[in-house]
């Protein structure tokens, strides 16, 4: 048998070349014929489900970095979300390739059944990652997807990325699909999600009229910052940021004038397209239960889950020789920990967040103070103190009041104290009404 | 095969085996407590592998002939082809995996019947090679499999939160044990570390004891990181290698550089099907010697290559033949080797004691008989007459 095999084994292998060989053949003209979906938007209609997907196009015969891709987009309708996805392969007419795809987002329509029930094909499909980002639209998502056009590709094309950053910045919540349905199975059957929507400068300006906050750049928090931020940022993630990271700059911020990618948007646009702070939307069971749209709720929820790795704070003193005055703190090193207790068979939920290290980054007086007195000092962390446990505590109050668990209180009850919670308890919805907050915070080192 | 790649043998074969599809199986059947099957079957094999070790020990270098007793020579044979399917199937399985992640993980449209002949190939040629150097192999590769293995659990730690194994009021003791029989053609460790130890020199039963638990514990904490990422979609996923390091990479920009490790991890799992075919080979050649052993691995890559191809297609069927059907051939093959492997090795001491005791009894016949003539032939010369006095008195008289 080895002699055989010793003999022959030129030819063998020669056979075995020549039967795989063809196959790469084809390799070229199968890659030509691929077209990449980066992103996938999906609305309720009356036929089904309406799906979008935002596909990058490279365009044949560039050579600037930037300039070889261009966003476009393919709609079709079905009765499922599957059937819908198969029919774009078909309407492009190239084979689509779904792993690439970094985001799903959700229409409002949607909202009216069980969320679940539209991510399953997204949890089964092996092709889409179950890492992709979620995120609802607040009315239409196949309009809200479309404006991705408008900014710049590589924020358009990588919008998970861009919620990652957001996320690290305090500025939203970078929630995959995986984790939104783990954690509406979970004990607590609450899961969170962020709004995606994309502003242009002529909504911000009349938005700012009405006094809301839109701000894009900046990720502080607390006060309403408003303000558009295109004056400032010069655009997408090579914009001025804050904190660690490279890229950090949350909302990337573009202007389709400054960006180099020429196909988005159109150069010589007027309208200029950023991300401005949404809400953050609960669910409970997979039913929507309610948003977080407040600054104050977000800052609380942010400081809470303690995922972004710099947040910035606005406080203003109401004693001492700072009262009145404004500053802007900016906290770098943190944590958060929360345990449940039970007392007098009713749930409290002890949260401890410690500033391990904070700047004082701005006081905002007429006159240049160097130096802040041992009184003075004393009064900036304790009201640093007040406005984290108030911003907690707003973020704890306003889920409850729509039934959300948003600091999955239920579940680390039922993991650590499972006799009481079992023997009190049969249900969230009991827990969550009758659960209180206990917020310490403490303040390790502030410099200024 | 040295003590150092009967060791890394054993680690590589108890790890490549249960990191594939099986912690998807049982997290549909146990979720949260799965790792809690893993630590019973540790306890259940720490005891067989001592007993593994012992029999090892005594029938290394016998040869048991049954060519008086017909009855012994048909049970022989038949024990033989029941270990030769055992591992044909195991072979299978490892087999199996490869192809999940080829031809439905990263390629969905690769043409498996054809490239499935180039792995063939290349596990006829491990098979064919001998022990010594498919040993070699795992010798060589062992640093960039334990490493791979090491870094996706590393990466997969980031992303747990291993408080999902609680609480343990809810752990089901009764429903573990009732499905630990599912999952034991999966288990059974002992089996591979009885023939292995047959083959390597000076081993000692301590460090393989230690080697066998760090990696059953390895493969608890990788459960135990899969379950808490995936929890109640755990069952949905291809295989844990595959997946325990995908949520960690979002914020890479070059995609998932992670696949570099999961395919080095799996040179593990081409040599363990190696290995696998070694020993079916082996077995059949004991039962036909006049066939030569290149036959009869030709043979079996090719049942290997059509039961993957044509039977053990879908899914669904592959669960059925393993987990309903052949977990009591497994069990069945595993009980009657313990037991026939234990008669052997007590046999053999028994035939040890007698040729000892043979000799020991020849030895001391022998002293007897020297004692005797000497005994003899100091009387025969104390009853000799001295004939010098005698004749001298005579003379005088």
């Amino acid at each position: 048998m080895k002699n055989l095999f010793k003999k022959h084994i030129g030819l063998i292998i020669i056979l075995i070349i020549l039967l795989v060989f063809p196959t790469s053949l084809s390799n070229q003209a199968r890659l030509n014929m691929r077209i990449i979906v980066t992103g996938i938007a999906v609305d309720k209609s009356e036929d089904g489900y309406e799906v979008t997907a935002q596909i990058a196009k490279i365009t044949p015969g560039t050579n600037a970095p930037g300039t070889n891709a261009t966003i476009d987009f393919i709609t079709d309708k079905d009765d499922t979300i599957s059937g819908a996805i198969s029919k774009l392969s078909y309407k492009a007419g190239k084979v689509a390739a779904f792993s690439h795809t970094n985001f799903v987002i959700l229409g409002k329509t949607l909202l009216e059944e069980d969320i679940t029930k539209c991510l399953d094909y997204f949890i089964r499909d092996k092709f889409i990652k179950n890492s992709a980002l979620l995120l609802f639209a607040e009315e239409n998502a196949k309009d809200e997807i479309m404006k991705t056009k408008n900014i710049e590709l590589s924020v358009g094309l990588g919008l998970q990325k861009v919620y990652l950053y957001k996320e690290r910045d305090g500025d939203g919540v970078m929630s995959t699909v995986l984790n939104f349905l783990n954690n509406t199975k979970n004990f607590s059957k609450t899961a969170t999600a962020s709004v995606f929507k994309l502003a242009s400068n002529e909504e911000s300006k009349s938005s700012e009229s009405s006094g809301s906050s839109g701000s894009g750049g900046s990720s502080s928090s607390g006060e309403g910052s408003g303000g558009s931020s295109s004056e400032g940022e010069s655009g997408g993630l090579e914009g001025s940021s804050k904190g660690g990271g490279e890229g950090s700059g949350s909302g990337g911020s573009t202007s389709s004038q400054s960006s180099s990618s020429g196909g988005a948007g159109g150069s010589g646009s007027q309208t200029q397209f950023f991300m401005p702070r949404t809400s953050i939307m609960c669910f409970v069971d997979g039913q929507f239960a309610g948003k977080l749209k407040e600054d104050k709720d977000i800052l609380g929820f942010m400081l809470f889950k303690n995922k972004c790795t710099s947040i910035d704070l606005n406080i203003e003193p109401k004693e001492g020789k700072l009262a009145g005055e404004k500053l802007a703190i900016n906290i770098r090193n943190k944590s958060s920990n929360y345990s449940v207790r039970y007392e007098n068979r009713k749930p409290c939920i002890d949260v401890t967040f410690t500033i391990n290290n904070a700047d004082i980054n701005e006081i905002l007086t007429k006159e240049i103070i160097p130096e802040l007195s041992e009184e003075d000092f004393q009064i900036v962390i304790k009201t640093i103190k007040e406005t984290v446990s108030e911003a907690i505590a707003s973020s704890f109050i306003t889920a409850k009041s729509f039934g959300a668990d948003i600091f999955n209180a239920y579940e680390n009850a039922y993991k650590f104290h499972y006799k009481e919670t079992t023997q009190y308890y049969s249900s969230v919805e009991d827990f969550v009404n009758d659960l209180k907050l206990n917020v310490k915070v403490n303040v390790t080192k502030l410099d200024y | 095969m040295t003590c150092r790649q009967f060791y890394i043998m054993i680690a590589v074969f108890v790890i490549s085996l249960k990191i594939q599809k099986l912690p998807c199986f049982v997290s549909n059947a146990l979720e949260k407590d799965g790792y809690l099957l893993i630590l019973l079957y540790f306890l259940i094999e720490f005891a067989l592998i001592c007993l593994a070790m012992f029999i090892a020990k005594r029938t290394k270098d016998q040869s048991y002939e049954f060519s008086d007793s017909v009855v012994l020579r048909v049970l022989k044979n038949l024990l033989l082809i029941a270990v030769a399917f055992y591992f044909l199937m195991q072979g299978v399985l490892f087999y199996e995996a490869i192809q999940d992640l080829f031809s439905h993980i990263l390629f969905e449209n690769l043409p498996w019947t054809l490239f499935s002949i180039l792995l063939i190939a290349l596990v006829f040629y491990l098979a064919n090679s001998g022990l010594k150097n498919i040993s070699l192999s795992f010798e060589l590769y062992a640093f960039i499999i334990f490493g791979s293995l090491l870094l996706i659990t590393i990466f997969g730690a980031v992303r747990t939160d291993f408080s999902t194994v609680l609480p343990f009021q809810t752990i089901n003791f009764g429903k573990i044990v009732s499905s630990a029989t599912d999952f034991s053609f999966w288990f059974g460790d002992f089996f591979i570390v009885l023939l292995l130890a047959r083959e390597a020199k000076e081993i000692k039963l301590k460090w393989t004891l230690l080697v066998y638990t760090i990696s059953m514990l390895l493969l608890c904490l990788m459960y135990v990181e899969f379950y808490s990422i995936y929890v109640s979609y755990s069952s949905m996923q291809p295989s844990m290698i595959s997946t325990l390091s995908e949520q960690s990479m979002l914020g890479v920009d070059i995609g998932r550089i992670d696949w570099f490790l999961i395919l080095l991890s799996e040179i593990g799992t081409i040599l363990c099907s190696g290995v696998c075919l070694y020993f079916a080979k082996k077995s059949l050649h004991n039962v036909i010697p006049k066939i030569g052993e290149g036959y009869i691995l030709a043979a079996l890559m090719l049942i290997l290559y059509l039961l993957d191809i044509l039977l053990l297609v879908d899914f669904r069927i592959k669960m059925i033949v393993y987990i309903d059907c052949l977990k009591y051939v497994a069990l069945g093959i595993k009980v009657v080797v313990i037991i026939v492997g234990t008669i052997l090795a007590v046999c053999s001491k028994k035939s040890n004691q007698t040729k000892s005791e043979k000799t020991s009894q020849n030895n001391s016949a022998q002293r007897f008989l020297k004692e005797e003539k000497s005994v003899n032939q100091i009387e025969r010369k104390s009853k000799m007459p001295k004939l010098n006095s005698s004749r001298k008195k005579k003379v005088k008289a």
